[in-house]
């Protein structure tokens, strides 16, 4: 197993699943919330520290937009990159400080690429 | 003043200034040589009465003015040079106390009520009249609130002089259903409002009747004709806007099963147990097609609802070229399916400012095209740096585009080809037009060398030139 981990922030259990199972067959390690609050209880709480966090905008609750600003505003975890993983169109602002966007459908080798990257 | 004065000429009758109404008069006109005469005859009466005069009007109207008193026997230089007849220029004068485009009331007092205390001093009974064409300018460029406030301005500065006002309207300023409020307004700031010669030259009472009732139903039938307009207008939003977003909905929902499809089946394909089976890889790898198939479908219509929203590009510097290569080698497995040969060409590098996810979004959808109708065909791309913009062309060696559908398939939803032949939205090159429209340049397509097959070519500005 690699070290540290990646966090699936995603509110849809099949592509949340999904996307832990093609993580895991590439030996990740692989942490999952439902959205962005669950999230960053998480980060705060957990032990470790994410490589990642793939980040989907669209959840019910606390929805991607407002994590990636708490988590920009939080100093003890503004460094921890933010891969946005989303369906929204491209007419909608992805967070600025998103290292990298996959747009849904989600190609494998595109989401390795960007994993490996980082982790 | 003394002056050979003509008698009226008869062209404007009834609505000339005179009495108390008369303090501010407002004259519409069609026609040019209607209002010469109308504004002629009101000089005319003045002379008579022997009330000194001011006009602010245009050059081209100045000159006629006097060209119509000069002919009725006034001698205007005389009747100018003592103080009778003076004469401003009304854009000139307009200059003189505009100010960050409204009449500033000061300088108006002070350009203005000068102008008057001069002529009123020339006036034995102390009364005088003036004409004027400074409103007319400003709502003719535009300015309603300014020709308004100025209105206001001559109706505060009437109760210090005893003046009587013409000013002047031509009836185009109030063509529109949305100039309505505007021309009450203006009819509300003059004591007298005269129509326009199509109503004056009607001698007859029960002819103006008429006319007025005709006058009335037309005005009536207008205003049904534009209620029903608006309504049709409403019910077309409306329904637009539940197509539009639907289709975004439908869009987005799509893409959530897709990824779920999409990544499990590549997972699958890249196990080490299923490339054992070959007979299971060879049918995960159907799958795997027909999902890449229908995410191009999904993505298609999702792209065209948010392209109908509003296309809004985020340019960035990018070469054209390079983006080309990328795309050619993303969809080398798409060609590789369609047994198309493809080949790039040109400049090794194409620099411009362009949006760089619409641009990679063209290449491919110009490829697909290319890879589709010119399947089992060599498929050129050609990028090249011309002088004044960047050009792009893809040429596939497929059946081609006829000349009488090169414009139309273009079109959204629009096929050309038979529909049991090609699968597809029709609205691949409907997005393609929409970019290129978007970065201010040009698509089209012709035919390839010897008439075969189909050649696009796109041109680019080096940077967006938005369309107005």
């Amino acid at each position: 197993m690699k070290h540290d981990y990646i966090l699936v922030v995603e509110d849809d259990d099949a592509v949340r699943d999904t996307v832990v199972d093609v993580l895991q067959d590439a030996e990740y390690s692989v942490r999952v919330a439902r959205d962005g609050q669950e999230a960053l209880d998480i980060l705060r709480r957990g032990s470790g520290r994410p490589c990642l966090v793939l980040l989907d905008l669209m959840m019910p609750g606390m929805n991607g937009w407002d994590f990636a600003r708490e988590q920009a505003g939080d100093p003890t975890l503004a460094d921890i990159p933010i891969c946005v993983v989303t369906a929204v169109g491209r007419s909608q602002q992805i967070p600025q400080k998103a290292v990298a966007v996959v747009r849904k459908p989600v190609q494998l080798k595109r989401l390795l690429e960007v994993v490996r990257q980082h982790c | 003043m003394s002056a050979s004065v003509p008698a009226a000429s008869g062209d404007a009758l009834n609505g000339l200034p005179h009495g108390e109404n008369d303090r501010h008069a407002v004259q519409l006109y069609e026609d040019d040589a209607f209002l010469v005469g109308a504004v002629a005859d009101f000089l005319v009466r003045a002379i008579r009465q022997d009330e000194p005069l001011v006009v602010i009007a245009t050059r081209e109207h100045r000159a006629a003015f006097r060209e119509r008193l000069a002919g009725g026997g006034v001698h205007v230089e005389r009747l100018e040079g003592q103080g009778g007849l003076t004469m401003l220029d009304a854009a000139e004068t307009l200059d003189k106390f505009m100010v960050d485009g409204r009449p500033d009331r000061r300088l108006y007092r002070e350009v203005v009520g000068g102008v008057l205390a001069a002529v009123a001093s020339k006036s034995a009974g102390g009364h005088f009249c003036a004409y004027g064409e400074m409103v007319d300018l400003l709502w003719r460029a535009g300015n309603a609130a300014a020709a308004i406030a100025l209105e206001e301005l001559w109706n505060e500065i009437g109760n210090d002089y005893s003046f009587s006002l013409l000013c002047a309207y031509v009836m185009d300023n109030f063509s529109t259903e949305r100039d309505a409020h505007g021309f009450a307004e203006v009819c509300r700031m003059h004591s007298r409002v005269v129509p326009t010669e199509r109503y004056l030259t009607l001698q007859d009472s029960d002819a103006r009747l008429r006319e007025i009732s005709a006058l009335q139903q037309r005005a009536r039938a207008l205003e049904s004709e534009v209620a029903y307009r608006k309504e049709a207008e409403n019910a077309l939003r409306q329904a637009v806007k539940v197509r539009d977003d639907f289709l975004c909905v439908a869009g987005h929902e799509l893409r959530t099963p897709l990824t779920v499809l999409r990544l499990q089946l590549a997972s699958l394909l890249a196990s080490e147990s299923v490339n054992q089976t070959p007979r299971l890889e060879r049918r995960l790898a159907t799958l795997a097609a027909q999902t890449e198939r229908l995410s191009r479908l999904a993505e298609r219509l999702v792209d065209a609802s948010q392209i109908e929203a509003g296309l809004v590009l985020q340019p960035e510097t990018v070469d054209l070229a390079a983006l080309a290569k990328e795309g050619v080698d993303t969809l080398a497995d798409v060609a590789a399916a369609a047994g198309c040969r493809v080949t790039l060409h040109g400049d090794s590098s194409v620099i411009g400012c362009w949006d760089p996810d619409r641009l990679e979004q063209l290449v491919q959808d110009l490829l697909s095209n290319a890879f589709k109708f010119g399947r089992g065909t060599d498929v050129e791309v050609v990028v090249k740096g011309r002088r004044d913009s960047a050009e792009l062309i893809v040429r596939d060696g497929g059946p081609g585009v006829l000349a009488g559908e090169r414009e139309r398939v273009f079109g959204r939803f629009v096929r050309v080809e038979p529909t049991e032949n090609f699968g597809g939205l029709g609205l691949g090159l409907w997005i393609a037009r929409r970019i290129v429209d978007a970065h201010g340049g040009e698509i089209s397509v012709g035919s390839g060398p010897g008439e075969r097959g189909a050649t696009f070519t796109v041109k680019l500005p080096y940077a967006p030139v938005p369309r107005t």
